[in-house]
């Protein structure tokens, strides 16, 4: 009996060590243009498709629009994925040809595709280029003093934004806050040229912390900023930072003018560039007379780009 | 009689050659490239492109490299991105970039300093500047001495193409694996970064001691079609980076390269650093260029690791390959025009047509499974000639030295 379990414990140990030495999915994601998702087996939902993801053989990749996406086979050979639609895993596996052809067999199909090869006669499907470019009209016509990717530690986040030319005193705004699938999770309407987003609100509690914000006027969905992304610093990231800060915090506090300013330069220091900008703006809002604080502000937006 | 006919073999291979070398003595004066189009179109082109870009078996991916697109961004974002990328330990970080001054942005600077000085092994990029006459003033340049400082190694960037600026369109089949600048030997980007990973497979590549390399192209990055191998390597655009779209694993112990790879991934209207490669879908005439510089050095990496080179014939026996191809040529032409002459243009002409297609398919064949670049386009040249060449040989040249044949040639037969 004994030498029956030795050899049953050789065995299982001889077959986990092969399952574990073979390739545990069927695809690696190489490159992923485009909002993509997948769905993994047996999960009820989809999840965002990450570079470098492994795709077992139940999956469903979940195609945005415009996607361009690449894959690896465990074997090495690739495919990709262009334009929307739902692909099934198992399906793209059939595809991938794992053997090898002869030179011979190459070079004759070769051939015979150069003399099966047909002249496009037909000028009516030859009319797909212009001799014109297009630019869209009201993009960016609002332009946001923010750059176009901000990391954020704080809760608050405050936008300002130039008025576009012909804009009146009836006219508003209106600011759209959307998830990296472009579902919108906020919208605020204001007549005034900045808001206040704060992100510890429930309105726009998300987990992945990603955010796509965008002004827009009123009734006219033509006249709008570019789109700011911004990701809140979770509490695992930036760590340094974040020890930083709160020893800051325990020998200066965030209640008057200056001390803002000083909370600005750090945040400015540490990269955190909306951070920062809040604070200026909330420091210039408490002591609007001061025209050091107007001057300090001017040129963190000039040197970060914001302004010129 | 037979010495007689190795005579005439040997003074009609010398014969087609001294053609070869008049036709091309004047065409280095260009005079007839106006009227050459076909010519012109070709000129670019290689018989062993269409093995790269047509006929090659599929090749695999390479998970070792990770390229990282730098976009337009500034160098603050840049700064960002590497620390980022760095705190998942890649064997080694390469900038495939030049930051020759400090800005007034110093935030920037300070911020790209962080994230260069965030990064254990970083290598930066560098610029062979030769002197096209005198090696003795040949320089180097790099970025500004402050961000050079806090890489651990420099690397040179040039590619072998006929570009005059960085501009221009280009094509690039070679590339310098080492150059001497001043006594002191400079390597190549991608060599560098390849060591990191293998010291001995890039060890073993700079043994071979070519003074260019042939790169063995395998695939690019999402080029929507541009060439027929678009997906071998792990790619990173911008918001992948700052969202951390991406699984640490495929950075952790690879080859890490930020480059430029248009304003987005998938970008195809920047031209900016684009290559024309052998790999084009279009190996001939006009076409769009297909590949992203740092896809190019990407693409020598994978070689030096794969220890996949090509071999190729030194020109000398490429000469000589054409010196014996047109003899056997010319021996077997001048049998044909001695015995069956009534039968000389359609068998050398039939004859030509099959050796050319038989030539072609062996570089082909030869590249494919040998990896040896073969070239053999003199050895074309005279076995195309050959034929009408070697009756010009014997209907002029040999006519013109005999009192019998100068006689005929002023007898006018009855009709």
């Amino acid at each position: 009996m004994r030498k029956f379990i030795s050899y049953a414990f050789v065995v299982a140990m001889i077959l986990s060590c092969g399952s574990v030495s073979a390739q545990d999915y069927a695809f690696r994601v190489l490159a992923n243009k485009g909002t993509n998702q997948v769905k993994k087996a047996g999960a009820g939902q989809a999840e965002v498709l990450k570079t470098g993801a492994k795709l077992s053989s139940g999956d469903e990749i979940i195609a945005s629009d415009d996607a361009y996406i690449g894959l690896m086979h465990k074997s090495g050979k690739t495919t990709e994925i262009r334009g929307a639609g739902t692909k099934k895993v198992s399906e793209l596996e059939k595809n991938i040809n794992t053997g090898s052809s002869s030179i011979a067999s190459r070079y004759a199909s070769f051939v015979m595709n150069k003399m099966n090869e047909e002249e496009n006669t037909n000028n009516r499907s030859r009319l797909n280029a212009t001799g014109a470019v297009s630019r869209a009209t009201g993009s960016a016509a609002i332009n946001v003093m923010a750059p176009s990717q901000a990391d954020l530690l704080g809760d608050l986040a405050i936008l300002r934004w130039d008025a576009p030319e012909g804009f009146t005193e009836d006219d508003s705004y209106v600011v759209k806050i959307e998830n990296i699938f472009n579902e919108e999770i906020y919208s605020e309407e204001t007549k005034k040229t900045s808001v206040a987003l704060d992100f510890s609100d429930e309105d726009l509690a998300y987990d992945m912390g990603l955010y796509l914000v965008k002004i827009y006027k009123k009734g006219d969905d033509e006249i709008a900023s570019g789109e700011v992304g911004i990701k809140k610093v979770k509490s695992g990231d930036k760590v340094e930072v974040q020890e930083n800060l709160a020893n800051l915090k325990s020998e200066v506090s965030d209640d008057s003018p200056l001390n803002k300013i000083i909370y600005a330069s750090f945040y400015e220091e540490n990269g955190l560039i909306l951070d920062a900008l809040t604070k200026y703006e909330e420091a210039i809002k408490m002591s609007p007379d001061i025209d050091d604080f107007q001057e300090l502000y001017q040129n963190f937006l000039i040197k970060n780009g914001l302004a010129e | 009689m037979f010495r007689k006919f190795w005579l005439d073999v040997i003074l009609g291979t010398a014969f087609i050659f001294g053609m070869m070398g008049v036709f091309q003595s004047f065409t280095a004066f260009k005079v007839f490239d106006v009227f050459d189009p076909i010519g012109q179109a070709f000129g670019d082109m290689e018989f062993t492109d269409i093995v790269f870009s047509q006929l090659r078996d599929d090749p695999v991916g390479d998970d070792r490299v990770v390229l990282v697109n730098l976009s337009n961004l500034q160098r603050g974002e840049i700064g960002m991105m590497l620390q980022i990328i760095s705190q998942h330990n890649p064997a080694v970080i390469g900038i495939d970039s030049f930051f020759y001054t400090p800005k007034e942005d110093t935030l920037g600077d300070m911020m790209l300093m962080e994230g260069m000085a965030s990064v254990e092994h970083l290598v930066l990029a560098s610029k062979l500047l030769p002197d096209p006459t005198d090696p003795t003033k040949d320089t180097i340049e790099y970025s500004w001495e402050l961000f050079n400082s806090f890489a651990e190694r420099t690397a040179f960037v040039n590619l072998v193409t006929d570009a005059e600026v960085q501009e221009d369109l280009k094509m690039c089949r070679e590339f310098y694996p080492k150059f001497d600048i001043g006594g002191e030997q400079q390597i190549a980007f991608a060599v560098q970064l390849a060591s990191y990973l293998d010291s001995a497979a890039a060890a073993d590549f700079l043994a071979r001691n070519n003074e260019t390399e042939v790169i063995n192209y395998r695939g690019n990055v999402l080029d929507y079609g541009a060439t027929k191998f678009g997906n071998k390597y792990f790619a990173l655009d911008v918001p992948d980076v700052f969202g951390e779209n991406f699984v640490p694993d495929m950075i952790e112990g690879k080859i890490v390269m930020f480059c430029y790879l248009g304003k987005h991934l998938g970008d195809r209207e920047s031209f900016e650093d684009k290559f024309y490669t052998p790999l084009n879908q279009k190996y001939i005439g006009r076409a769009f260029p297909d590949m992203y510089g740092g896809v190019v050095h990407a693409n020598i990496i994978s070689m030096i690791l794969n220890r996949d080179y090509i071999n190729s014939m030194s020109e000398n026996m490429g000469y000589l390959f054409a010196i014996l191809i047109c003899f056997f040529n010319v021996a077997l032409f001048s049998l044909v025009y001695k015995k069956i002459p009534k039968w000389y243009d359609g068998i050398t002409k039939l004859f030509q047509l099959l050796e050319i297609g038989v030539l072609v398919f062996g570089v082909i064949y030869i590249l494919e499974l040998y990896s040896f670049k073969a070239d053999i386009a003199v050895g074309m040249v005279a076995v195309a000639l050959a034929g009408d060449a070697l009756e010009v040989y014997y209907g002029v040249v040999k006519n013109s030295f005999t009192k019998e044949g100068r006689k005929s040639l002023f007898k006018v037969d009855k009709l």
